[in-house]
């Protein structure tokens, strides 16, 4: 083996960058022409240390600690209905968790452990200065492997699962996960909430969701992670949340052409009059090229980097336009919420356009009117009071011409993983809009 | 500063710093070196282990019964295939030089007709099989060879988690081997005798080579689990018997002597996981037909002790339990609303553990 010093690496890469090659140049070191391997090997064994230290074991999925006195990030969908939670870190220490705040959209969540201080923890890193091709490791609790170790269990039972893989892919807009990190670090069902880690044991993402077939839930090769850049923004708002959710950003109003722009940026077709973009002064016509520090290539980047920023946060647009750039700054309203009626009755649902007609459900929110009537995450609603509903477009036309308490009949198809899909009818009594 | 003396070094160095602005791939410099360097120290591992590696061929009269495959409901008819063996060779690790042969004894689990072994130089053999060891998921086949390559061992010492594996198969090519790289994913499998890794395994890597990278055999990839309802192929969790419970038990099956599965003690119940504030192993279910329905244990009680021995978590009262013996008499004491209750239990013995 050599004898280069152990090189531990959390300065910015260019310093990181010198004293890998320092560290490799010293005289005496010994080094031999291959050990730039054994030195990645070392550097990985190191990070999967420090980041398995930090782990969090959930009941359903993983997460990570961030902060000494025991902030915990996870997946919105592993605390989904749940306040409380316990939480079992390394050497199967356990702690009592409250959720402090989500984003239901975005599927993250800031858990506050009970009790806690003096923790291991992750850096949290940017994941805006990742690039693909570059290694990451994923850190979790494949099919609850780790729960239990064997059948003489100990303090010392409690052991994560590590991975390895790259960087495959940057700002992927899957469902709510709009500008997520692709990769092909091995992530199964129980990795929902564990860190994904840089080289330099940063914290870059939240393993999330993996592309799957049906029913084969199992690792693809194709994982997303929710980037660490759009979780800090959300942080001080998750702190205060007090278990609710920070609702995510929008920028009503706007009718992006969607065609590739060749990376030109995301050029405006329309601006709806009244609406917010309207009133921040868009127009048809313009080409926005940037938001906040992102560069925009086109729009699909566009609508999904927008939802990477809290309601209420003042971004700034890059626009071109005949006479040049221009700066417009725009606070963002609540998605999902600015381009519905507020008089109009409220179900609770987040909606996607489901495949061959309807809608699907994405998310019941606690207490909604939806979740009391038992609508379930999955349903397809196929038609409100015998009109058939075509997308979700059609559904808040519809949803327009119903009162706060009335009534309405909706034909949901259900179809339970490995089960037939089955018409049922249920009757909501609507709610009213929480502003 | 680039490529001056420790070209390959700073190369790595540049790939590890990303995301560094200069220096990358784009000018045909450094990257290639890294690449090459990294798939060079793979290849050298893979070509170490190689010629220890064989093909194993079984002729089977009957297999194991698959009772998922079993169970299936009509209309899945069509995924009985899923839960059948695949078909073609497995692979094992030359151990001595007169040709003892580890492989996963699930690979020569059934009835068998014949085992054939291809080594690596191409020559086909008649295999017996010497031992086998259920629990451990290893059995030792023996050839009539001699002066055969015999795989090195890796140090446990050396086994940590995030270290680079090549895993070595033979299969489906008898005559090439089929190379796969990863790292540890974690040590302590049940109870340590299993190590995890991302290297891709399918069902032909099954009892073959787990090496680090100076080609020391760190484990033999065990059963690679296509019965399980939870993975068939390859899901980036492969496990595999590691290097030190080898050791142990491979003098045990050199004298020709199995080794069966320990017995084992089984109550009945399942944990409620929703419990979290709750002192004891508190009772979801109770499985019907089981030692803990016949003791009179129901669902939403609260296990608080084993044999006077406090419990105070579900670990805590399966460690309890396991170091008791099927057919032996337990004290269970549990909290039903506000009352304890002492209930007496004849543990049952639990069939084929996973």
């Amino acid at each position: 083996m050599s004898t280069i010093p152990h090189v531990r690496i959390r300065v910015a890469p260019h310093a990181s960058l010198l004293a890998v090659a320092l560290a490799l140049a010293a005289p005496g070191a010994g080094l031999a022409a291959a050990d730039p391997v054994r030195d990645l090997e070392r550097r990985i064994v190191d990070v999967a240390e420090r980041a398995s230290r930090a782990f969090a074991f959930l009941d359903n999925g993983s997460g990570v600690v961030v902060s000494a006195d025991g902030e915990v990030l996870t997946n919105n969908h592993v605390v989904f209905g749940i306040r409380r939670i316990e939480v079992r870190l390394s050497g199967s220490r356990k702690f009592i968790g409250d959720v402090v705040g989500r984003e239901p959209v975005g599927d993250f969540a800031l858990l506050k452990l009970r009790d806690a201080q003096g923790l291991d923890f992750l850096p949290i890193g940017d994941s805006d200065r990742l690039s693909v091709g570059e290694f990451v490791i994923a850190i979790g609790n494949p099919f609850r492997l780790g729960n239990r170790n064997g059948y003489f269990p100990t303090p010392a039972s409690f052991e994560p699962t590590v991975t390895l893989g790259s960087v495959t892919g940057l700002f992927r807009f899957r469902g709510g996960y709009s500008a997520a990190i692709q990769t092909d670090a091995a992530i199964n069902p129980g990795n929902s909430g564990g860190p994904l880690v840089n080289l330099d044991g940063e914290l870059v993402g939240i393993n999330g969701m993996i592309e799957t077939r049906f029913p084969n839930r199992v690792h693809s090769g194709v994982g997303f992670a929710v980037p660490s850049a759009q979780i800090l923004r959300y942080l001080p708002r998750l702190r205060e949340a007090k278990g609710g959710e920070v609702p995510r950003g929008d920028l009503p109003g706007l009718a992006l052409v969607q065609e590739p722009s060749g990376g030109g940026g995301a050029q405006v077709r329309a601006v709806t009059p009244g609406s917010l973009a309207a009133r921040a002064g868009l127009r048809t016509g313009d080409t926005i090229v940037g938001l906040g520090s992102y560069a925009i290539p086109g729009w699909v980047r566009f609508l999904g980097l927008i939802g990477t920023f809290p309601a209420g946060e003042e971004v700034s647009l890059r626009v071109r336009r005949a006479d040049g750039e221009t700066a417009i700054p725009v606070r963002l309203a609540v998605f999902g919420q600015a381009e519905q009626d507020p008089n109009a009755g409220y179900l609770g649902v987040w909606l996607e356009d489901a495949e061959g007609g309807g809608v699907k459900v994405l998310v019941v929110f606690p207490d909604s009117p939806a979740q009391k009537a038992g609508i379930e995450i999955g349903d397809v609603i196929l038609a409100i009071d015998d009109k058939a509903i075509a997308d979700t477009d059609a559904l808040g036309k519809e949803m327009k011409a119903h009162k706060p308490g009335g009534k309405v009949k909706l034909k949901v198809r259900r179809a339970p993983e490995g089960a037939e899909a089955k018409e049922l009818e249920i009757e909501v009594t609507l709610g009213k809009h929480p502003v | 500063m680039k490529r001056v003396f420790y070209a390959p070094a700073i190369a790595l160095a540049l790939v590890l710093a990303a995301p560094a602005p200069e220096g990358r791939a784009a000018d045909g410099g450094p990257a290639p070196a890294v690449a090459s360097i990294l798939s060079g120290a793979f290849r050298s591992a893979a070509e170490r282990i190689a010629p220890c590696v064989v093909a194993i061929d079984v002729d089977r009269i009957s297999d194991l019964p698959s009772p998922l495959r079993e169970d299936l409901p009509k209309e899945l008819e069509e995924l009985k295939d899923y839960y059948e063996r695949p078909t073609g060779p497995v692979s094992g690790v030359i151990v001595s030089e007169d040709g003892s042969i580890l492989t996963s004894h699930y690979n020569v689990a059934g009835e068998i007709r014949s085992i054939r072994v291809t080594t690596g130089d191409g020559r086909s053999h008649e295999a017996r099989i010497l031992a086998k060891d259920e629990w451990d998921d290893l059995a030792l086949l023996k050839i009539e060879a001699t002066g055969l390559p015999v795989a090195a061992w890796a140090d446990p010492v050396d086994l940590r988690v995030g270290r680079f594996v090549v895993a070595v198969g033979r299969s489906p090519d008898r005559a090439r081997p089929t190379v796969n790289s990863g790292i540890v994913s974690a040590l302590h499998r049940k109870d340590g005798r299993l190590l995890q890794t991302d290297a891709a395994f399918n069902y032909g890597n099954s009892g073959g080579a787990l090496v680090d990278l100076d080609g020391r055999l760190m484990g033999i990839i065990a059963f690679v689990g296509h019965t399980w309802p939870d993975w068939g192929m390859n899901g980036g969790v492969g496990l595999a018997v590691r290097v030190d419970a080898i050791r142990e038990v491979l003098p045990v099956l050199r004298r020709g002597e199995s080794i069966p599965f320990p017995p084992m003690p089984f109550m009945g119940i399942e944990q409620d996981v929703t419990a979290i504030d709750v002192v004891g192993a508190k009772v979801l279910r109770v499985v019907p037909g089981t030692a803990a329905e016949r003791a009179g244990i129901r669902a939403g009680d609260v296990v608080i002790a084993i044999d006077g021995e406090p419990v105070s978590d579900w670990d805590a009262m399966v460690a309890l339990v396991w170091r008791r013996k099927p057919g032996q008499e337990i004290d269970v004491k549990v909290r039903r609303d506000k009352d304890e209750i002492p209930l007496r239990l004849t543990l049952g013995r639990r069939e084929r553990p996973r």
